[in-house]
């Protein structure tokens, strides 16, 4: 080969390029750097997937019970109604656009922790249509239970939770957890961001004993409700009554998710420090393997600052392709669940929930904290002399 | 150029001082191929370390251009080391994950004459073919003189090369040598060894035995 061809066989980029990138040591150094990145990919993966799941939990009570973002509903204490002063009290708030008497039956639905009870509205025919326009809902397949009917409609995703279609029995006598005297069928479908159910208030008032009266109270806006929920709360005796409010759901799903939560941060803690630690004692390792080039480098005249600040890009963006990777993993296998275990059994789950992967954050930051840690001192200490005379 | 002045490095070894150089006085002009020659263990690599700034004399001065390198910063004796000195060491040890032409570069990253200078002095050597090969692929001889090329891509006012002949036959050892001794013509180079016949071209010898300078050779 002539000098000529010799010259142009050499890569071009070699003459931009920058030899001692932290890119081009990932690259070229796979058996070393690939097994770190390996190790945070899976932390982050595990990190990711366990609290988006756990975050379900929240997700899915706040959309299954969200219709009462719409509206309070007021339970008796003391009888089958509410007490008539506490109702007066109720139309007598300004804020109270929407009152409706209501009797309730319970269905159960499944969640990947266990069943939750789901409220199936009891409403007459002229309520029916101003409750579903109220809570956003409307019917997409199917029809509307009529007066007395033996027959309900449910939301899109109560009836994938239940595996129920149009015609199905939701309530029967012999279904433990969704007990009705008389068999109850599936009449229609209804869609919408909560999820939700209408039955008729005639059969459940001729059915279920003691027939319950409740009240449902809206205000003119879902924006003005926490306001009528923080006013009626204010003014109802609860010895009489019982409100159930959007802000109290949320209030008492945090409360009793606190210890699940403070279990999980212990958790993903002890996760972060184990990889931390056993990443900067494998930075170390490595560190050792790589002592004669960094020896030569410093004799070369390379600052210790400048060796330093080469371990901190190199472990940095050994972190940042981890991290990433998991990141984009995590979304995968989460997205995969969704599609194949939870969809189907209308299970709810966000994969792309910002939140659950914010607590992978730590990993990357310990990562590189523990390695420049671990390896900043071994390189401040150096003595290029010593090592050159052993080993360059 | 470059002198040391009754230079002295001492160390603590058990319960006793060492001196692995001992009041040295030495001088290397422009233009010239110096050698420091002595048996194993007479100080030669630590007046080497001492001349180029690696290592701080205990008593006694280097002066480089006039400036007393321990009287530098840190930061400036690390410039001088990277823009106007040079390194050859015994091992030629090359960076693994870098190809022959890269490891000749991770003293200049980015630098387009650099790149231009270390392909003409690879072509000048006939190791061109070795450019894009990594250090694995290399025979010894070929990897002291790709260690001999990243020395010179700066264009250095000294290259220091303490035993690079050690870890080589005859053929490659004298190939390194007439490399070394050839950039001369565009500064000086200081050669430790213990081979007299490697420096059968330099222009002034000098002569290490238990720290101290017997007598210059040749002058």
């Amino acid at each position: 080969m002539q000098t000529a061809e010799k010259r142009e066989a050499i890569p071009a980029v070699s003459a931009a390029s920058n030899p001692l990138s932290a890119w081009l040591f990932f690259r070229r150094n796979l058996s070393r750097t690939a097994p770190v990145a390996l190790v945070i990919v899976l932390s982050v993966v595990l990190i990711g997937t366990v609290v988006t799941i756990i975050r379900s939990i929240d997700l899915t009570v706040l959309t299954v019970y969200g219709y009462n973002r719409y509206f309070l509903v007021a339970v008796p204490r003391n009888g089958n109604q509410v007490d008539p002063l506490a109702e007066q009290t109720i139309r007598a708030e300004p804020l109270a656009r929407q009152i409706y008497r209501i009797s309730v039956c319970f269905t159960n639905i499944h969640t990947i922790f266990d069943k939750f009870p789901f409220v199936l509205f009891g409403l007459t025919q002229e309520e029916m249509p101003k409750v579903l326009r109220l809570t956003r809902m409307r019917l997409v397949e199917g029809r509307l239970p009529r007066e007395g009917e033996a027959a309900c409609a449910l939301s899109v995703g109560i009836a994938r939770n239940r595996n129920l279609k149009i015609g199905d029995v939701v309530l029967a006598p012999n279904i433990e957890d969704s007990f009705s005297p008389v068999p109850v069928k599936l009449v229609g479908l209804l869609d919408g961001e909560n999820w939700f159910a209408v039955i008729s208030k005639e059969f459940v008032q001729k059915h279920y004993f003691p027939p319950l009266e409740e009240i449902v109270v809206a205000a003119p806006t879902p924006e003005q409700q926490p306001e009528l929920d923080r006013r009626l709360d204010k003014v109802l005796d609860k010895r009489q009554v019982r409100l159930f409010t959007y802000g109290q759901l949320v209030r008492e799903l945090r409360s009793s998710l606190r210890n699940l939560y403070l279990i999980m941060n212990i958790v993903i803690t002890i996760v972060v420090l184990v990889i931390a630690i056993m990443i900067g004692m494998l930075s170390n390792i490595f560190f050792m393997q790589r002592l004669p080039e960094f020896a030569l480098l410093a004799a070369m005249g390379y600052t210790r600052g400048m060796l330093l600040w080469r371990v901190v890009r190199e472990t940095a963006l050994l972190v940042a392709l981890g991290w990433t990777i998991g990141v984009l993993l995590s979304m995968g296998i989460l997205w995969a669940l969704y599609w194949w275990v939870f969809e189907p059994r209308g299970m709810l789950l966000q994969p792309m929930d910002w939140q659950a992967y914010r607590y992978t954050i730590p990993v990357p930051i310990a990562v590189l904290a523990f390695a420049a840690m671990s390896v900043g001192p071994r390189l401040l200490t150096m003595d290029p002399v010593l090592v050159i005379e052993r080993k360059v | 150029m470059l002198w040391t002045d009754e230079v002295t490095l001492a160390y603590r070894e058990a319960e006793r001082t060492v001196l692995a150089v001992d009041r040295v006085s030495v001088e290397v002009r422009q233009g010239e191929f110096v050698g420091i020659m002595g048996p194993s263990g007479s100080g030669k690599s630590s007046l080497l370390y001492l001349m180029s700034g690696l290592k701080l004399p205990t008593s006694g001065e280097v002066r480089y251009r006039n400036r007393v390198i321990h009287l530098m910063s840190e930061r400036e004796r690390m410039q001088l080391r990277r823009r106007e000195f040079g390194f050859v060491f015994q091992q030629p040890y090359l960076l693994p994950y870098l190809t022959a032409l890269e490891n000749v570069l991770v003293g200049v990253p980015g630098d387009r004459e650099a790149y231009e200078r270390a392909l003409q002095l690879f072509e000048q050597l006939g190791l061109l073919h070795l450019a894009t090969r990594y250090p694995h692929k290399l025979s010894g001889g070929e990897r002291q003189r790709v260690c001999v090329v990243r020395a010179m891509v700066h264009q250095p006012q000294i290259i220091f090369a303490d035993e690079p002949t050690a870890s080589l036959d005859h053929v490659n050892g004298h190939a390194v040598i007439r490399l070394l001794a050839d950039y001369r013509e565009k500064g000086a180079v200081v050669v430790v060894t213990h081979d007299p016949e490697m420096l059968a071209d330099a222009d002034r010898i000098y002569s290490l035995r238990d720290g101290k300078l017997v007598q210059p050779v040749r002058a």
